[in-house]
């Protein structure tokens, strides 16, 4: 570890150091605004030494890479936890939870989602995954006093270890069969290996698909997905439902970008995969009459769409999935936001009898979240649109046709249950009650996810370009 | 390909685009403010048409393949470009649309609920029609064919009658299934295409060159097919109309009938027949069919409504049944007729919506059993009323002679035995428009109503719809000389 | 290659076999007298008293975490201390900045208070 090393790692080393000091600050000062202050001034600094510093050297200790797809990610994430600090910051307040806890644990998840993308080892990926997890373990179950958080967070642990087991096993698995941990190495390798060698190498990829799949809820390993979503504070399932999932496919997708296409044993098993998971979710959401609910069944649609993109195996789908993660990730957050934004005393909205009628109470918002939920759905002009737009004709390009029709499919079932949310919100309700109006911090929030969404439906160029220079 | 490709020109069809888009924003910012709303949506739709008119005047004589034609790279990575071209068919559907959407404004005058959102949404409506009309670039098409559906699921969703959300809901999946087997069938044939060409677009010109093998010809049409026959609406794929068109408000259902449908069978005009003539040759005769059966069957439908809004949708379903059957007949003269027709019908039909709500404002019902006896309460309406509905069955002299005549003659030239069914099935227009008028405006008065007759603003709105049904009827050579180019040079390109 | 994992196979066999053959064999051999002393629930010798299900304080989760935390981390300083000499100043320095941010930790756990058993 040298100093050209500690330089390439600067984004990192500022969000862990700034997190640390943060939660110090936080154990000898209450004061929660300063310590929010703080935390979101520490991610933007994160997002800026990434995007500003150029890192001396294309590796960090052989673990993380330091190119420009890690840096594009670690951007993206810290931006994220700004974003998570900023829809918190209410949240915490009201609910009295620790400042400090609060922070340095979306900064440590910062961390560890930024990492992750940036993994070139397979012990550099195992380290990444925990860091983030544990943070969720907790951030999930920060309401103490609210049983259903506390379900979520006991759903997730579980659920967590068993996957951490399967990755450690996977990993475990590829070790004996490529002897190597280095990761383009050891999956190059294991292509090469014949025979029995090449067995335990697949069973190893099998259990690392299982362990991702349980972390970005694909079909059949989807089922905690609804109940933790609900449970936790919509700030935070606002964090887990893009950065822990988003993480987790960049690392993928960097490590198939460097090594080529070494899943075509695993065609097959990935297709159905991706099937099942855009079906799943599409007929998950469309029986929900909760919002946080049919959201989480919707990101499970989403999570099949990309997969199908990394299935590819194509720098055409790569780049694809890139920009949908970016999409994904701006649309969801900016949906948990809108939650988080109306949260009072009586918690946050959720039920569709809730949402009724609401459209004229907080037209605002409520145009905001209608107009997010669009973009999921795909319609054209918004972000969400040219996502799919590019995932699909990646999978044309790759002969994917059948996984392509599933795809419409689903599309079209969930423009159902988007509208139904839609037509609930503008619904003429004489009872709908009014929430609370939203802190500045929240709003700022949305005025970008949401203006995030139409620039980059109508000129999705510019990122396509910085997509194709940075894929690895 | 095109002299004007690279001629910097003002874009005055961006301007046509982007005008309405400008009033829907104003509105919604404005919501609060009634009137504002409904002085700024006004302004909008006059400006609009001011502009559709100017194009008409000034550039509706050219004789090159395009009158006008935009070329913007819009997004290099996926070679798509934003293209907008007008030839004589887009132009005159510019046109109409402008001219409906002042009609439509001014019949959503009433709207009570929300008033900035209901302009803003019926704003953002005509410019995604537009769009519609004047796109060149499959995926800007598909763009603003979208951007069309959202704002009329939001009128009749919020705004409709008690069905309202089942049909709104009705209607979106139908259409959207269409669009979205659509939207397969422009990548595929992006994907073919840029695969022999190396360079990928989506301009539908530079499309036209693809080679394509039968099968993937016919997957490909069959998917842009599925989009603009259930919009269209062919026979078996129109239940949602119907619904639609009764539950939708007043202005909604003018639009939706005016403007809306009409863009399925353009769609088939300009995207679907030229970009696969073999296809479409094929299909023909099917379509043929189709509509002969649409045309009986709406008509004997329409026969049997009580509803006179239900009535109104059905006879939208057999004229466009006859529309359709021009465009089969893959003849100068009965397409021609067809284009011409789908305008008339715009305006006839559009003008009856807005006289049974009109109606139903004034008496609260539109059941036929309990109208009747108008004249006597209210003469310039039931006047009126009259006018449209003789105009609608096909009267000479009137509106939609001119196009229905034009279908005929030459439909007859190619299937003579179409032409002569057909003929039938005009004659049933008459019966069932006749009972229409006999049971609304004739006969004793069910009840006891003192009517209000035409306010000063329902005069604006009507008048100058009624000049134009005589205009069209005894001199509709004026609107037929820009279709003359295009319509030639499309069934030139088309069938082999 | 997996030859080599051959000897932990067999230990693994040795053992599992051994654990199961001694159950079976006492089982078979041994002689049955039941009692209700011998058939109650073993409990360090101690006759049960009450329900198993008993709460205990929280603050015991605590200590046994943080001495589970703390007690781990020193075991790292064994191996260290073996090697000392070989990783000369280099492996202080790192065992330096793992003491320190042991030391935040313990900072951190003994301002809020997780120390106080009262």
């Amino acid at each position: 570890m040298s100093l050209s090393d500690l330089l390439a790692m600067l984004p990192i080393l500022i969000l862990a150091f700034g997190a640390t000091a943060i939660l110090m600050a936080g154990a000898w000062y209450r004061e929660p605004l300063p310590l929010l202050a703080g935390g979101i001034v520490t991610a933007l600094l994160g997002a800026l030494s990434a995007g500003l510093v150029t890192p001396p050297v294309p590796e960090i200790a052989g673990l993380f890479s330091a190119g420009g797809y890690a840096r594009f990610y670690t951007i993206l994430w810290s931006l994220l936890a700004a974003a998570g600090l900023m829809t918190g910051s209410r949240y915490i307040i009201e609910k009295r939870i620790g400042a400090g806890e609060y922070v340095s644990l979306v900064l440590y998840a910062a961390a560890g989602m930024a990492l992750l993308s940036s993994a070139t080892h397979l012990v550099g990926l195992f380290i990444a995954l925990e860091t983030f997890t544990l943070a969720f373990y907790i951030l999930i179950a920060s309401n103490r006093n609210c049983a259903l958080a506390a379900e979520a967070g006991l759903k997730y642990l579980l659920l967590g270890a068993v996957a951490t087991g399967f990755m450690a096993f996977g990993i475990a698995l590829i070790y004996a069969a490529s002897g190597s941990l280095v990761l383009p190495d050891a999956v190059m390798r294991l292509k090469a290996e014949t025979g029995e060698l090449q067995a335990w190498g697949l069973l190893g990829w099998g259990m690392i698909l299982i362990a991702v799949g349980f972390k970005i809820s694909l079909a059949p390993f989807h089922l905690w997905t609804p109940d933790v979503y609900q449970g936790a504070p919509a700030p935070v399932t606002g964090l887990l439902a893009t950065g822990s999932k988003g993480a987790v496919v960049a690392a993928l997708v960097g490590l198939l970008a460097m090594s080529g296409p070494v899943w075509n044993d695993l065609t097959d098993l990935v297709w159905l995969l991706a099937a099942l998971t855009m079906l799943a979710g599409a007929f998950g959401a469309l029986g929900q009459s909760n919002l946080k609910r049919l959201l989480a069944y919707s990101s499970v649609t989403h999570m099949g769409t990309l997969l199908v993109g990394v299935l590819c195996q194509t720098s055409e789908g790569f780049a694809a999935t890139t920009f949908y993660v970016v999409v994904y990730v701006v649309t969801s957050l900016g949906a948990f936001a809108v939650i988080a934004s109306l949260a009072d005393g009586r918690g946050e909205p959720m039920t569709f009898d809730q949402w009724r009628g609401l459209g004229y109470r907080h037209p605002v918002r409520c145009g905001v979240l209608v107009l997010l939920l669009l973009s999921l759905a795909g319609l054209p002009a918004t972000a969400g649109f040219m996502a799919k737009f590019a995932v699909f004709h990646a999978a044309l390009q790759s002969g994917y046709i059948g996984l392509l029709m599933i795809g419409i499919l689903a599309s079209v079932i969930s423009f159902a249950f988007y509208l139904r949310v839609t037509m609930l919100l503008f619904q003429p309700d004489e009872k709908a009650s009014s929430w609370h109006q939203g802190s500045v911090f929240e709003h700022t929030v949305l005025a970008v996810c949401s203006s995030a969404v139409l620039v980059l439906g109508l000129f999705p160029g510019l990122l396509f370009g910085l997509i194709r220079q940075i894929l690895p | 390909m095109n002299a004007f490709a690279n001629l910097p020109q003002f874009p005055w069809m961006s301007l046509l685009i982007m005008i309405p888009l400008c009033g829907a924003l104003l509105c919604l910012l404005h919501g609060k403010r009634t009137n504002d709303c409904r002085g700024l949506a006004l302004a909008t739709a006059l400006a609009t048409f001011g502009v559709a008119l100017y194009l008409f005047v000034c550039h509706g004589q050219g004789s090159e393949r395009w009158l006008l034609y935009e070329d913007v790279n819009w997004i290099p990575a996926y070679g798509i470009r934003y293209v907008l071209a007008m030839d004589g068919i887009a132009l005159l559907m510019v046109l109409l649309t402008a001219f409906m959407q002042i009609s439509a404004v001014l019949l959503a005058w009433r709207v009570e609920r929300h008033v900035g959102s209901f302009f803003a949404l019926l704003l953002l409506l005509e410019s995604g029609l537009m769009g519609i009309f004047l796109a060149y670039d499959l995926v800007l098409f598909y763009l603003f064919w979208e951007v069309a559906l959202i704002p009329m699921f939001f009128l009749i969703s919020v705004w409709g009658g008690e069905q309202r959300r089942r049909t709104a809901l009705k209607f979106f999946l139908y259409t959207l299934i269409g669009s979205l087997c659509m939207l397969v069938a422009i990548i595929a044939l992006y994907q073919i295409n840029g695969a022999q060409t190396g360079a990928y677009t989506l301009v539908i010109g530079d499309l036209l060159k693809t080679q394509l093998t039968a099968a993937q010809e016919g997957w490909l049409f069959a998917g842009f097919l599925a989009a603009f026959v259930v919009k269209s609406p062919l026979v078996p794929f129109h239940t949602w109309l119907t619904d639609a068109l009764t539950e939708a408000p007043a202005a909604g259902s003018l639009d939706l009938t005016g403007l809306l449908l009409k863009t399925g069978i353009y769609g088939l005009i300009r995207v679907a027949f030229p970009l696969f003539p073999n296809a479409t040759a094929d299909f023909l005769p099917i379509l043929g069919i189709l509509a002969l059966v649409g045309l009986f069957h709406a008509a004997w439908s329409a026969y049997h409504q009580d509803d006179i809004k239900r009535l109104l949708a059905y006879s939208s379903i057999s004229h466009l049944g006859l529309v359709l059957l021009g465009l089969a007949a893959w003849q100068l003269t009965a397409w021609e007729g067809s284009i011409l027709l789908m305008v008339t019908h715009g305006i006839t039909t559009g003008a009856l919506f807005v006289l049974v709500a009109l109606i139903r404002e004034r008496t609260g019902t539109r059941s036929m059993q309990e109208l009747g006896g108008l004249w006597g309460q209210a003469p310039c309406l039931s006047a009126l009323f009259l006018l449209f509905s003789l105009a609608s069955l096909g009267l000479p002299g009137l509106a939609n002679f001119a196009g229905e005549i034009l279908v005929l003659l030459g439909t007859f030239q190619e299937h003579p035995v179409w032409a002569v069914v057909a003929l039938l099935g005009v004659v049933f227009a008459a019966a069932y428009m006749l009972r229409l008028v006999q049971g609304v405006i004739w006969g004793p008065a069910k009840a006891e109503r003192t009517l209000p007759d035409l306010t000063m603003r329902e005069w604006l709105m009507l008048l100058p719809m009624a000049i134009l049904v005589v205009w069209l009827g005894l001199y509709p050579a004026p609107f037929l000389a820009p279709l003359h180019g295009a319509v030639a040079t499309l069934l030139a390109g088309g069938l082999p | 290659m997996l030859d080599s994992y051959l000897p932990i196979l067999t230990l693994i066999i040795i053992a599992v076999g051994f654990s199961f053959g001694a159950a079976i064999l006492s089982r078979l051999v041994g002689e049955k007298k039941p009692s209700t002393v011998k058939l109650a629930p073993y409990e360090c010798g101690m006759p049960p008293v009450g329900s198993a299900r008993e709460r205990f304080s929280i603050k015991f989760y605590i200590i046994a975490m943080l001495f589970i935390v703390f007690d781990i981390e020193v075991v790292f300083m064994y191996p260290w201390a073996v090697m000392f000499k070989s990783l000369g100043l280099f492996g202080f320095i790192e065992m330096g900045v793992f003491i320190l941010i042991l030391l935040v930790g313990y900072a951190y756990v003994w301002k809020k208070g997780a120390l106080e058993w009262e």
